[in-house]
């Protein structure tokens, strides 16, 4: 059955990631027996779990031609808020509600600058990761604050045998998936970044549209929040700092194109996912942890290097293809 | 006169209020203009100072250089261990500035040549630089600093770091480059229409990889020049940087989309955020709260930079 | 005009827009009933397409009204009153699939659930009725140029259910495909849906239209059913004005060695260019939008990929690029003045000297400074009738003749041998034409070969000695300048089929 809108550009897009995924797990495989265990998977994924919930909001906003410098301190916002009034009212609820809501708006306020002040998102973004920043630490005093251990369960604990943080990872994306391909927010948002003038023209509503991807990235990213705080164990002063850099890797690395029109929820996670098990194989040969930044930086240019060959090769197939027509009949009889 | 006066001020708002930020921290701190505190600014910033001039050739062409940040630690570590081991300061600074000049080069040839997004390119060439500094340095600072270098930090011609004068030499020859060479019209001509500078006859192609280049040249003299005013070579140095660079450059008024703007204007975004700093920190105003005046204040200079552009056109 | 179908669906009275007093269409009025098909003709700039954007409500008009069903429409909307357009640059999003590009006016199901059965089940509903076997899960940048357009159609077609207006709507389209769209105009027509069809190809007009209105500077002056009108006629009545043959415009010798030899040039949008062009000459070229004339200009400059042989000065070029022609003195002015042509964030001084830098200026010392810079651009701006309060002026803030007038001063300042100017008078006021025709003759006196590529064809007739007719990439006609004759270009330039060239 075939409901699936732009079943055929979604498949192809996430692809490559897949199976870069799936060679490096088979290479890591025969490197070390031990990688292929059920548990192993399983860690991966809960370590993978904050870059790709994240990365879920972002393909959002890249999807649009945007992108958010600002996660990561609305992470921290959101950590700070929620162990703040952990301490102060014990109770979660509130906490949890808080740090959700402001989460959102602090995104939603991202989306409304952009559109309002007409800015590049990149510049404008930045400057709001300083002022959400500073906002944080000067709520909390600049301590680390631990949470209850109670928390702890989010981050480590099981529900059926499955870890927690891979649950939520799952909604997300099952979430994700189902806003980008079958509501008109999603529709919207790929329109709207495949072409600026022709979603004038159709006379689409670009406003609304725009503060509804950085609220859901503000979303999004308060949960990876409550997840990261729970597998810390508190408030730390580095949470989130540079953040926003690995998941815009992963978005890019899932086959998101930063100017925008087409991109997959899928590729993203799968995207974070190759990340980790970038970590996992340079752990597995000793590697100092040092190098998993150049390794991951080298991945990324890979990725994108491949891709801009790929689309030269389209460009200059379509070339041919055109040039083509000349050596078709010129007419098909004489009109007159 | 006046209406002199107040045109400049209309291109140049940052220039009075730096003025009036200058006069209001001397009046609320006795220690704000003191020879210690000032030099104290002033050796601070001449790494942040060299840096932003580069960005500011980047942001003038149209695209932007996240790398330049870890390119200040990668070059500082290579430096500082190349200095550990000949003990000479010369050979020092030549490796600083190899190291920035390649990943420069690396960028310019990656972004020009092959036509990848300056975002992405240099985020990951960012990553990479900031890797090679930690394995290269273990994760902590370079031991072996030579004497030299240390007294390099510390010298001053009347009042005024040796290093801030080196920062100033550089920002110097930069503008020169900018206002008086053909490279540097047509860099300003590739920033406001690429297309345009194409049909013009301008070799973009080697000018967007030249300018990458450059930008990474600085960042090696800033790495460098971030041994002589911190004492080490240090790989976490250029991590906190960033946003103080692009903040610097945006806030004198210079825009990314290219084309607009100018060193001289730089060296003012960068003044502002140093006076801003010292004067904070005197003040006894913790640094998150600098944290939300400084966000608020890139904010607010990009969109008043905008207005005005758009107003005199 | 059609009897059988008592009362108009839509009613334009007076029609008029102007654009900062100038005047663009000034009162057209007619009636379109269903079933019928107007043909709007006119040369470029006759104000066509605004007429259509004022119809289809993206532009607000200055005067007049518009009427559907005999009632006034205040502020028009186009897809509220069931008039929709479809426009020569197709407002489509490649990255949506066609099923997704046609229904995102309207898209079925609600906010929180988009129904794609039903949305597949319109836009294949849609492509079967326009006779198209497309896939609605197709991304549309995957579908050729001739299967965009119809998409656009089926686009448009979901929100008109009263008026259709085409712009150009076969430029891109091959033969086939052409005759499938007026099979599917056909079909519309007996639906009882009304059409305007703007195009410039006139066989074209005759197989789809029932009455005409011809358009000319703005006014409409002549309209009517067509049948009865003969081609000759509805031609003249498009270049109306009687040709001003220019007395200072002598013929050139031929004398002149030859400045510019093309020969085989094939790229993807023209085929087998072969030209030459000798000092002292004016050519025209002469042909309709996407000729490819503006691509065969590029292709020579190294702009796009290209095959084939150009010689300068007898000389065979070995590298094709901008900077290599302008080393030998060639140069080119793009067409589109704004994206390609001027940095407008930039002052005069700098557009004027951007292409020549290093040998229009001199040094102070080294290499360094610009010192005569601003001096000599100062002097060329005044020669070239350039009117600026000073020279650092961001180009922005000139009018459109002055803007156009910096572009080619920045190519004159470098004293070329060889010219090629692409739409030289565009959105250009007619002093600021007059002065740039008398400039081009100048420097053709001068010794400079020029080549003069326009839409505008009487410009063509004024100010060239020879006039070469593109048609579909491929060079179809030559007239010298005793040959020349309006209609004949015209008739050439847009019959479809390969009738006699003429030569």
């Amino acid at each position: 059955m075939k409901t699936f809108s732009g079943d055929a550009l979604t498949r192809q897009k996430w692809l490559p990631i897949a199976i870069a995924n799936a060679v490096f797990s088979v290479l890591l495989a025969f490197a070390s027996p031990a990688f292929l265990s059920l548990a192993n998977f399983q860690s991966m994924l809960v370590q993978s779990a904050v870059t790709a919930i994240m990365a879920v909001g972002m393909t959002f906003i890249i999807i649009t031609a945007g992108i958010d410098i600002s996660m990561g301190a609305i992470l921290f916002f959101s950590s700070a808020l929620f162990a703040q009034l952990m301490i102060d009212t014990q109770s979660y609820l509130l906490a949890f509600a808080a740090a959700l809501c402001c989460a959102t708006l602090l995104g939603g306020i991202n989306g409304l600058l952009v559109v309002r002040f007409r800015m590049s998102p990149l510049i404008t973004t930045l400057a709001t990761y300083s002022i959400y920043r500073g906002m944080a630490i000067h709520m909390t005093g600049a301590q680390n604050i631990p949470v209850p251990r109670e928390m702890g369960f989010l981050g480590n604990g099981r529900v059926f045998g499955v870890p927690v943080p891979i649950l939520i990872l799952l909604v997300i994306v099952v979430a994700g998936v189902y806003v980008l391909n079958h509501t008109r927010l999603g529709v919207y948002a790929r329109a709207m970044g495949s072409s600026t003038r022709s979603a004038r023209e159709s006379n689409l509503p670009t406003a609304p549209v725009t503060i509804m991807v950085y609220a859901i990235g503000g979303f999004v990213t308060g949960v990876a929040a409550l997840i990261l705080l729970a597998r810390v164990g508190g408030l730390q002063s580095g949470i989130g700092i540079g953040i926003e850099f690995t998941v815009i890797a992963a978005v890019i690395l899932g086959g998101t194109k930063l100017t925008g029109g087409s991109g997959t929820v899928i590729g993203s996670v799968f995207g974070a996912f190759f990340l980790v098990l970038i970590e996992n194989g340079l752990n597995l040969m000793n590697a100092s942890p040092y190098i998993y930044d150049i390794v991951r930086g080298t991945v990324l240019l890979a990725a994108v290097m491949v891709d801009r060959l790929s689309v030269r090769r389209q460009q200059k197939a379509l070339l041919a293809v055109k040039a083509a027509r000349f050596d078709q009949p010129q007419s098909v009889g004489s009109t007159t | 006169m006046i209406k002199a006066l107040s045109e400049s001020v209309q291109t140049r708002p940052v220039a009075p209020v730096l003025i009036a930020l200058f006069i209001g921290f001397s009046l609320f701190s006795p220690y704000f203009l003191t020879t210690g505190n000032m030099e104290a600014l002033l050796t601070a910033n001449s790494v942040v100072l060299i840096a932003s001039v580069g960005m500011t050739l980047v942001f003038l062409l149209g695209g932007i250089d996240l790398s330049i940040s870890t390119v200040i630690s990668v070059s500082a570590v290579v430096s500082g261990l190349v200095m550990a081991g000949t003990g000479s300061i010369w050979w020092g600074a030549m490796a600083a500035m190899s190291v920035g000049l390649s990943v420069g080069l690396v960028n310019g040839l990656l972004i020009g040549l092959l036509g990848l997004t300056p975002f992405i390119t240099t985020m990951a060439t960012q990553l990479i630089a900031r890797g090679v500094a930690f394995v290269l340095s273990k994760g902590i600072a370079v031991q072996g600093t030579p004497y030299g270098m240390l007294d390099f930090g510390f010298l001053t011609f009347h009042g005024i770091p040796a290093v801030t004068l080196t920062a100033l030499l550089v920002v110097a020859v930069c503008m020169l480059l900018l206002t008086l060479t053909d490279w540097g019209r047509h860099v300003m001509l590739i920033g406001s229409n690429r297309n345009a500078a194409r049909y013009s006859g301008i070799n973009v192609r080697w000018v967007e990889v030249s300018v990458y280049s450059v930008s990474g040249l600085l960042g090696g003299i800033a790495g460098f020049i971030s041994i002589a005013t911190l004492g080490n070579a240090i790989p976490g140095v250029g991590d906190t940087l960033l946003l103080i660079i692009i903040g610097a450059v945006v806030l004198g008024g210079t825009t990314m989309e290219g084309g607009e703007g100018s060193i001289g204007r730089t060296v003012l975004g960068v003044g502002l955020l140093a006076v801003l700093i010292s004067g904070l920190n005197l003040l006894g105003i913790p640094f998150y709260d600098q944290l939300i005046i400084q966000g608020l204040l890139i904010f607010l200079g990009t969109w008043l930079a905008m207005k005005l552009s758009a107003r005199r056109h | 005009m059609l009897q059988d179908k008592a009362h108009p669906l839509l009613s334009v009275r007076n029609l008029t827009k102007s654009f900062s007093g100038k005047l663009v269409v000034a009162g057209i009025s007619f009636d379109l009933y269903p079933g019928q098909v107007i043909g709007l003709v006119g040369e470029n700039g006759a104000g066509k397409s605004t007429s259509k954007n004022m119809l289809c409500g993206l532009l607000e008009p200055t005067d007049g009204q518009i009427l559907v069903n005999g009632q006034t429409v205040e502020s028009n909307e186009g897809h509220a009153h069931g008039i929709s357009a479809v426009h020569q640059e197709l407002s489509l999003f490649g990255s949506l699939t066609v099923a997704e590009n046609m229904c995102i006016g309207a898209l079925p199901g609600s906010r929180l659930r988009v129904d794609w059965q039903q949305m597949q089940c319109i836009a294949r509903e849609q492509l079967n009725f326009l006779g198209m076997d497309i896939d609605p899960d197709a991304a549309v940048f995957s579908l050729g140029a001739g299967q965009q357009q119809i998409v656009e159609i089926g686009k448009a077609l979901l929100h008109a259910d009263k008026v259709l207006i085409l712009d150009e709507p076969t430029t891109s389209l091959t033969a086939l495909e052409r005759e499938k769209l007026f099979r599917i105009l056909d079909k519309l027509k007996e639906r009882g849906m009304a059409i305007i069809f703007i195009s410039h190809f006139l066989e074209e007009i005759y197989r789809v239209c029932d009455s005409y209105i011809v358009l000319r500077d703005g006014h409409q002056v002549a309209g009517g059913a067509l049948a009865g009108v003969s081609r000759r006629k509805l031609e003249a009545l498009m270049v109306g004005r009687a040709l001003e043959e220019s007395a200072d415009h002598g013929d050139v010798s031929d004398t002149g060695t030859e400045a510019l030899r093309v020969e085989h040039l094939d790229s993807a949008d023209c085929r087998d260019i072969s030209f030459a062009v000798r000092h002292g000459e004016v050519v025209g070229i002469a042909g309709l939008m996407g000729a490819g004339r503006t691509e065969m200009a590029e292709a020579l400059f190294g702009l796009r990929p290209s095959t084939g042989s150009v010689h300068v000065q007898g000389a065979l070029l070995t590298e094709r690029s901008v900077a290599a022609m302008k080393a030998l003195d060639v140069c080119y002015l793009p067409e589109d003045r704004r994206n390609n042509g001027l940095f407008l964030n930039r002052p005069v001084r700098e557009n004027l000297s951007a292409a020549a830098i290093s040998r229009f200026i001199r040094r102070r010392l080294l290499k360094l400074g610009f010192a005569g810079e601003r001096l000599a651009t100062q002097t060329f701006s005044r020669a070239m009738g350039i009117s600026i309060p000073h020279i650092d002026v961001k180009v922005d803030a000139l009018s459109g003749g002055n803007q156009q007038k910096v572009l080619l001063g920045r190519w004159l300042a470098s004293e070329p041998k060889v010219l090629i100017l692409d739409e030289p008078t565009k959105g250009v006021d007619i002093g600021a034409k007059f002065d740039i025709h008398n400039r081009i003759g100048e420097i053709a006196r001068a010794g400079a070969a020029i080549v003069v590529i326009s839409s505008d064809l009487p410009e063509l007739l004024q100010v060239s000695h020879r006039i070469l007719v593109m048609r579909k990439g491929r060079i179809v006609g030559e007239f010298r300048r005793d040959q020349f004759d309006s209609v004949k270009i015209i008739s050439l330039a847009a019959s479809t089929g390969e009738e006699g060239l003429a030569t």
